[in-house]
Formats: structure tokens, C-alpha cells, sequence
């Protein structure tokens, strides 16, 4: 049976504002990856998206970011690795917290926006934040868009896992064409891309080849207009195809270590 | 028969980065003056930016709302400033706002304290005189916006001159301060008698207190809320009831004009 799981960001509101529906997402998904306040959430936000997360037995990861609240974490910025690694040792502590005072488990970490850019295209970024990983948890899973770091972060003894993305493009490289603004996407377009890559390893890119994307999570964007309708199409999908949604740390569980994922 | 011209005036700019707040774009036309939040509980520089152009697109007057540094409360929770922080506070809020302003080629009209501190401005004189300082600082002949008590006497110690403020929506003690909103029907929702109290307000000249009290407030202004659910179709309402009565819609500084002559 294939397993897969479902990652959305979450807890992304700040203060008064709000941004996304979490609660609503959270039946069809089974990974809260949660904003630890440097790019949005507050500790009030944390403490509630965890519970929730919790409750609906989600697997939580970090979702830890570049410190530019106003940019929403989009902005590059000219950081050292050991600032990198700082702030991801400070953002995974500030969830963990909330994490362990509800009762759930932080299972891997997840850089949020231009940061997620950084780390995946510079090894000794992604080694500063896998030690940043290491210094807390070992067990914590690093997941990014390929495994072009793969190296520098099993310096560290952390474990990185490539997921695949069903509501944004790849070109021909197999980089995102990041959207300034979240678009809406068709839900069945997208319920079929995520289709594609649980059973046939693949998405087709802007150039119209297709691109072996192999891995056990997929990621949907929660601030979509009609994030609602694209998650619940996607599980729909999963479900009627008999694929069973699991959380990414218990799908790495099911496998022994010597075989591959997926 | 009293006046018959009145201010009505909103908070706006609001938003910040990617987090949206109030629907100034529908709220615009119903109003005369805006108050702009300056970034420190609300609003950013590209925001301010925004509202500015809006507010003269619509012709109208452009007041500076400052508040205290405090994002993620929304400038609603008490801090304790020392005079001298709030007096720079404000002033730098100010000029923040007034680089925008000059851009735009439009006058700074007014200030008027946002939430909390505005709330403590009305019984603590302290505060009040560093806030006035503040504004006095930037420019003497800027209009304080105030709903009484020691931070309008602190305006006219000073010799500014002070736009008085009512609120449709809100009861009001005998002592002129407004009734909690902790209390039962502290706040009028219904918008058919928020909008005769408006007009009561300004064809009588005064205020009346929920145990009948004549209040003698000026009402030089009348505060609209725009973060509310429906607040663009209730200021819409409340302009035209206004109109509807003879009450024509001047911005603050031709109501305090007025009010000097008459």
C-alpha cells in the first residue's frame, strides 16, 4: 500500500491578524509544519495551532524562518552560518516548548520562504541549520525541495527529506516558480498531480517534461483562496486511489533502513 | 439648534506586510478624516504609503494615528513608557507618516492616539502632556484629536487647538468617560439608533449620558469603526442619516474652524 503525507504550513497569523483557516485544514492533512513568530505566529498562535495539531494527531514540524516579520520571510538576507544555525536552534526551542506543554512531538523542521531557498541550494547553510537540528534533536527530520544538500546535513547526523510540491510549478531543473502572490489552482489539477507523483514518481514542469520527484510528503499551501477545496480534493483523491495518509515520521517508520523511501 | 457640520473619522492603514486588516478601500468614501496608523501597532511603510494615496484620492484629511510599540498586542495593552519615550514615540510616528504625506503632496492634519495609550491619555496627565509635547514638537498647529478628560486638557494647556471626538456607538458615564465594554449594552449595535445617536450628537451639541446626564462635549468629530464586520455599510449609512438631516460632512479642521467662529 502507498503511503503518503500531507504538509501544510500553519499558525501563520500574527497578533490581530489572521492569515489561512488551519482548523478547517486539519482533518485532511496529516503534517502542521507551524511558524515560530520570526516570520508570523506569536506564542498565542503557537500554543493554539499546536493543541490543534495535536488534537487531530498531525505530526508538528518548525516551520522556522528568516527574522523579517514585515517581509513575511521572503526577503533574502545576508546571514552567516552560524547565525543560521542560531536562529533555527531559537525558533525550534520556542515550539518545542509549546509542543511538549501540549503533549504532542516535534517530528522535523521545515525553513519557511527565502530561507527554505537558502538552505537548499548552500550546503554549508544547510549544515549550520542541520547542526542547529542536531543540538536539539537528532531524531529531527530536515525537509527541503531536493537532496542537493544531502551530504552536509548527514554530517550532523540529521536525515533530509525531498518533498514534492502539487500547487506550484518546477521548471526543468526541478526549481519552483514561486508566486508573489498565492494563486488559486484548480483542486483537481492539483488532486492529480499529487496523484502522479504518490504512484508514478513524477511531475510534469512549465517546459512540459516530466521531473522525478520521489517522496513520501507533499506540500499544499494553506494561503491559497481555496486552500479548502485543493486539500480536501487532494485527499479525496488519496483515499478513493487507496493511498493511506500518514504522517511523514511514521511512514519513515514503516521502512526499514536499508530500503529506500517510497 | 447647534451645528450642523461634523467630522466623521477612521482608523485606516491598518494592515501589515502580508496581513490584511478593515476594508479601507469601501470605507473611504463614507468618511472625512483618516486616521493612519504609523507601524508601531499597525501599518508599514508600503501600507502607509497606500493609505495616504487612498485618503487623497477621496479628499480626505490625513491625521497620524501613533501608538505604542507593540505589534502584536495592537497597541492595546498598557506599557509602561516613561514620559519621555511616549513624547519621542509620538513624534517619531509623526514624521513617519509625514514623509508619506509630503510625498503625496497632502497635509498632515491631525493626530489622534490609537488604543491603549489614547485610553490612558484620558486619566493620566503625565502621558497626556508628553503626547501633546510629542505632537507640539512636530508642528503646534496640528489638531489633537481627543474624547476629553486630561488629555484635552493637556492639549489646551499647551495651546492646541483640540478636535473633540464622540462615539455613536458607545454609552457614555455621567463623568463623560464611555461605559466599559465589559458592561451589557455598553456598545450600540444596532446601526438604526447608532445613527439617530449620531445625529442627536450634532444637532443638539452635546452628549447624553446612559443615566440621561447632558454631556458638554463638543462634537467636532464622530469616530467610525472599520475593522468591524459591516462597518463599510454602516459609516455608508450613518453619512448618508447624517446628510439626510441637514448634517453636512466637513473634515475636522473646517468643524473646529466653524465651531470657533459660531
Amino acid at each position: 500500500m502507498i503511503k503518503m503525507d500531507i504538509n501544510v504550513d500553519m499558525g501563520e497569523g500574527f497578533g490581530r491578524w489572521t492569515l489561512g483557516d488551519d482548523e478547517a485544514l486539519m482533518p485532511y492533512i496529516s503534517s502542521a509544519n507551524i511558524a515560530c513568530g520570526f516570520h508570523a505566529g506569536d506564542p498565542r498562535i503557537m500554543r493554539r495551532t499546536v493543541s490543534a495539531a495535536v488534537r487531530h494527531g498531525l505530526d508538528i514540524g518548525a516551520h522556522v524562518a528568516l527574522p523579517d516579520l514585515l517581509g513575511f520571510g521572503r526577503r533574502r538576507m545576508a546571514l552567516s552560518p552560524e547565525e543560521v544555525r542560531d536562529y533555527g536552534t531559537y525558533q525550534i526551542g520556542a515550539l518545542w516548548a509549546f509542543v511538549k506543554s501540549e503533549g504532542g512531538t516535534l517530528s522535523y523542521v521545515k525553513p519557511h520562504g527565502s530561507l527554505y531557498a537558502m538552505i537548499n541550494e548552500n550546503p554549508a547553510m544547510a549544515s549550520a541549520l542541520a547542526e542547529g537540528l542536531a543540538g536539539i534533536d537528532p531524531d529531527l527530520i530536515l525537509l527541503l525541495l531536493n537532496r542537493n544538500t544531502e551530504a552536509a546535513v548527514a554530517r550532523h547526523g540529521i536525515r533530509l527529506i525531498a518533498e514534492g510540491f502539487v500547487d506550484l510549478d518546477y521548471d526543468a531543473k526541478g526549481n519552483l516558480i514561486i508566486e508573489r502572490v498565492k494563486a488559486a489552482r484548480d483542486p483537481d489539477d492539483v488532486a492529480t498531480r499529487a496523484l502522479r507523483i504518490a504512484t508514478e514518481h513524477k511531475v510534469r514542469t512549465i517546459e512540459g517534461i516530466d521531473l522525478s520527484v520521489d517522496t513520501p510528503t507533499i506540500c499544499i499551501h494553506g494561503d491559497a483562496p481555496n486552500a479548502l477545496d485543493v486539500v480536501s480534493a487532494t485527499r479525496r483523491r488519496f483515499d478513493e486511489a487507496g493511498i493511506s495518509l500518514m504522517p511523514i515520521r511514521r511512514i519513515l517508520a514503516s521502512h526499514s533502513p536499508e530500503q529506500p523511501v517510497a | 439648534m447647534g451645528q450642523r457640520v461634523v467630522d466623521l473619522n477612521c482608523d485606516m492603514g491598518e494592515s501589515f506586510g502580508a496581513w490584511k486588516m478593515g476594508d479601507d478601500e469601501r470605507m473611504f468614501p463614507s468618511i472625512s478624516s483618516a486616521n493612519v496608523a504609523c507601524g508601531f501597532h499597525g501599518g508599514d511603510p508600503r501600507v502607509m504609503a497606500r493609505t495616504v494615496e487612498l485618503a487623497k484620492r477621496h479628499g480626505v484629511a490625513v491625521g497620524a494615528h501613533p501608538a505604542f510599540p507593540d505589534l502584536v498586542g495592537f497597541g492595546r495593552r498598557n506599557l509602561d513608557v516613561t514620559p519621555d519615550e511616549a513624547r519621542t514615540d509620538v513624534l517619531y510616528q509623526i514624521g513617519a507618516l509625514w514623509g508619506f504625506c509630503r510625498r503625496a503632496g497632502v497635509a498632515l492634519a491631525h493626530v489622534k492616539p490609537h488604543g491603549q495609550l489614547n485610553n490612558l491619555a484620558m486619566t493620566n496627565r503625565v502621558l497626556a502632556d508628553a503626547i501633546v509635547a510629542g505632537v507640539k514638537d512636530f508642528d503646534p498647529e496640528l489638531l489633537v484629536v481627543a474624547y476629553g478628560g486630561e488629555f484635552a486638557k493637556a492639549a489646551r494647556a499647551a495651546g492646541m487647538r483640540v478636535a473633540y471626538e464622540v462615539f455613536a456607538d458607545r454609552e457614555y458615564n455621567a463623568d463623560g468617560t464611555l461605559v466599559s465594554r465589559r458592561v451589557a449594552g455598553a456598545v450600540i449595535t444596532d446601526p438604526v439608533r447608532v445613527v439617530e445617536r449620531a445625529v442627536a450628537m450634532v444637532l443638539d451639541g452635546h452628549v447624553r449620558a446612559v443615566d440621561g446626564t447632558v454631556l458638554e462635549i463638543p462634537v467636532h468629530t464622530i469616530c467610525t469603526h472599520g475593522d468591524t464586520p459591516g462597518a463599510a455599510d454602516l459609516a455608508a449609512r450613518l453619512r448618508a442619516g447624517l446628510e439626510q438631516a441637514g448634517v453636512r460632512i466637513a473634515t475636522m479642521a473646517e468643524v473646529v474652524r466653524q465651531a470657533a467662529v459660531a
